[in-house]
């Protein structure tokens, strides 16, 4: 499959920080690592990102995303309701679990504002933002490599601008990161969609303490 | 003549054993204990109210070779009352290839409590290990279930150094996943010396509870989190589920952490005083 270019314009607009769904909000653990004193530069984020890229994405996020776009390509309710509830089954923390659902939320609420019905079946549930977000794309016919370029993307951005405003860094500091991590991105993803069934999940324990951490840090930017 | 490494191949076995508890009269009874292959329990104890049986869980051959396959399923019926233990730490030793299977699977119906309270997981340098324990319960089951993985033995300054471990800790509620708790360690990756891994601590555990009307404070488990500053710790809730983390040096300072908030949530939970299996003190 081909993605065309309102196709290609569908994903950007999905995929930008400017999408209203509340993202910003969020810092993923990442609040509370730089509170610790764990991520003070550059270097460890870039290492955080890394891993979580190698863990989370790898064997969770991106497979998961996958089974979801399927789903909705093949118009398989059970196999839509059992990954979505996988996904969330698989947030480790309040905080995470919160943070998808109100993201997945709020993108149904954005779309079917928009006119597409077919969300109107998630309004009432909780649904991850993956979900919504593949439902989407599907929906839009952009295709699954793209689809899954467009989620990393659009987290990876976010967490960087996080990151950004709590380090702190600068502008320039955060491209530079972004621009180092994009040959590990294509890595990942074509590694991703190998990954089978019963081997799906990994966990990143720094980040689930870190997140722990932060739903009972004292003084807080972010989203708890 | 035979290799050593032709042995460890040749001798692969497969094990299984299956458990099943009722309730009669407000007494757990353990009626099934089928067995295949080196799996077992000892006889039930009943060293509290009779309500409750305590179960120990025997693997003779002391630990688990690579290509081995281990399957536990242990089913508890309405009302019923089981504590799973084991009399040491599990070991996986290291595999020249083939993958180590333990697959474990609790099935609680309504209104039965499992406490799932197995020692240590230790993994050899080298291992290939597959674990999977999934806890299947309905909405008035009540779980007390842990896990602790060691990667490799610290004691002896041989770390995992290489070898690869998927391990799950899974709890579903009428057939649909609520948390998974997925873990990948392979020897060679940065995950097991980052700040976002494991931050070269080698023993890492989970401590899962589901109550069910019984209302914990998460406050009173943070006091015990608090008081040990030497482990990495945290505690969340999600949704009903009390999810308790925490990575350390040694396993040992794990298991006495997690024994800690046992002591202080089983009162609350099962409305009963810890009752220390006798197969921990020796």
């Amino acid at each position: 499959m081909h993605t065309s270019s309102s196709a290609l314009l569908q994903l950007l607009r999905l995929s930008s920080p400017a999408l209203p769904v509340g993202a910003y909000a969020y810092s993923q653990g990442l609040e509370s690592a730089c509170d610790q004193g764990i991520i003070e530069n550059e270097k460890d984020l870039m290492q955080w990102l890394t891993i979580v890229l190698q863990q989370s994405f790898l064997y969770q996020e991106l497979p998961l995303f996958l089974r979801l776009y399927r789903a909705h390509q093949t118009a398989d309710l059970d196999q839509q309701h059992y990954w979505n509830a996988y996904l969330l089954a698989s947030r480790e923390t309040r905080e995470l679990r919160l943070e998808d659902s109100q993201l997945g939320m709020a993108l149904v609420r954005l779309l079917k504002n928009q006119g597409l019905t077919q969300v109107i079946a998630w309004q009432d549930q909780e649904c991850s933002f993956a979900t919504i977000f593949s439902l989407a794309c599907v929906e839009w016919h952009i295709d699954e490599q793209a689809a899954l370029h467009g989620l990393l993307w659009a987290w990876l951005e976010n967490q960087v601008s996080v990151a950004i405003k709590l380090i702190p860094l600068g502008q320039t500091a955060g491209q530079h990161v972004l621009q180092q991590l994009i040959p590990l991105i294509d890595d990942v993803i074509t590694a991703s969609l190998d990954i089978e069934d019963d081997n799906i999940g990994a966990s990143c324990p720094g980040l689930v303490f870190a997140s722990m951490h932060h739903e009972e840090q004292y003084s807080r930017l972010f989203r708890s | 003549m035979t290799t050593q490494s032709d042995a460890i191949w040749d001798s692969s076995w497969q094990a299984s054993l299956r458990l099943k508890f009722i309730n009669k009269d407000g007494k757990t009874f353990l009626t099934d204990r089928t067995h295949f292959g080196p799996l077992a329990v000892q006889k039930p104890f009943y060293p509290e109210q009779s309500d409750c049986c305590h179960v120990v869980l025997l693997h003779p051959p002391g630990g688990i070779a690579g290509g081995d396959e281990l399957r536990l399923d242990v089913k508890l019926d309405a009302k019923a009352h089981g504590l799973i233990t084991t009399p040491g730490a599990t070991k996986f030793y290291r595999s020249i290839g083939p993958i180590a299977k333990q697959e474990q699977r609790i099935t609680c119906a309504e209104g039965a409590s499992i406490e799932w309270l197995p020692q240590e997981t230790v993994y050899f340098d080298a291992a290939q290990a597959r674990t999977i324990t999934r806890i299947d319960y309905t909405k008035d089951s009540r779980v007390l279930a842990w896990e602790i993985q060691c990667l490799g033995l610290p004691a002896q300054t041989r770390s995992f150094q290489s070898g690869h471990i998927f391990q799950t800790l899974e709890l579903w509620q009428d057939g649909k996943p609520l948390l998974i708790e997925s873990n990948r360690y392979d020897g060679s990756s940065p995950l097991l010396t980052q700040p976002c891994g494991l931050h070269a601590a080698e023993a890492i555990g989970s401590f899962l509870i589901r109550a069910n009307n019984e209302t914990i404070e998460k406050k009173i488990i943070l006091d015990i989190l608090e008081k040990h500053p030497e482990l990495r710790s945290g505690c969340s809730i999600i949704q009903d589920i009390f999810v308790i983390r925490a990575s350390a040096t040694y396993a040992e300072q794990i298991k006495t952490l997690f024994l800690e908030l046992w002591q202080t949530i089983r009162p609350i939970v099962l409305k009963r005083p810890a009752c220390i299996p006798r197969i921990w003190l020796t």
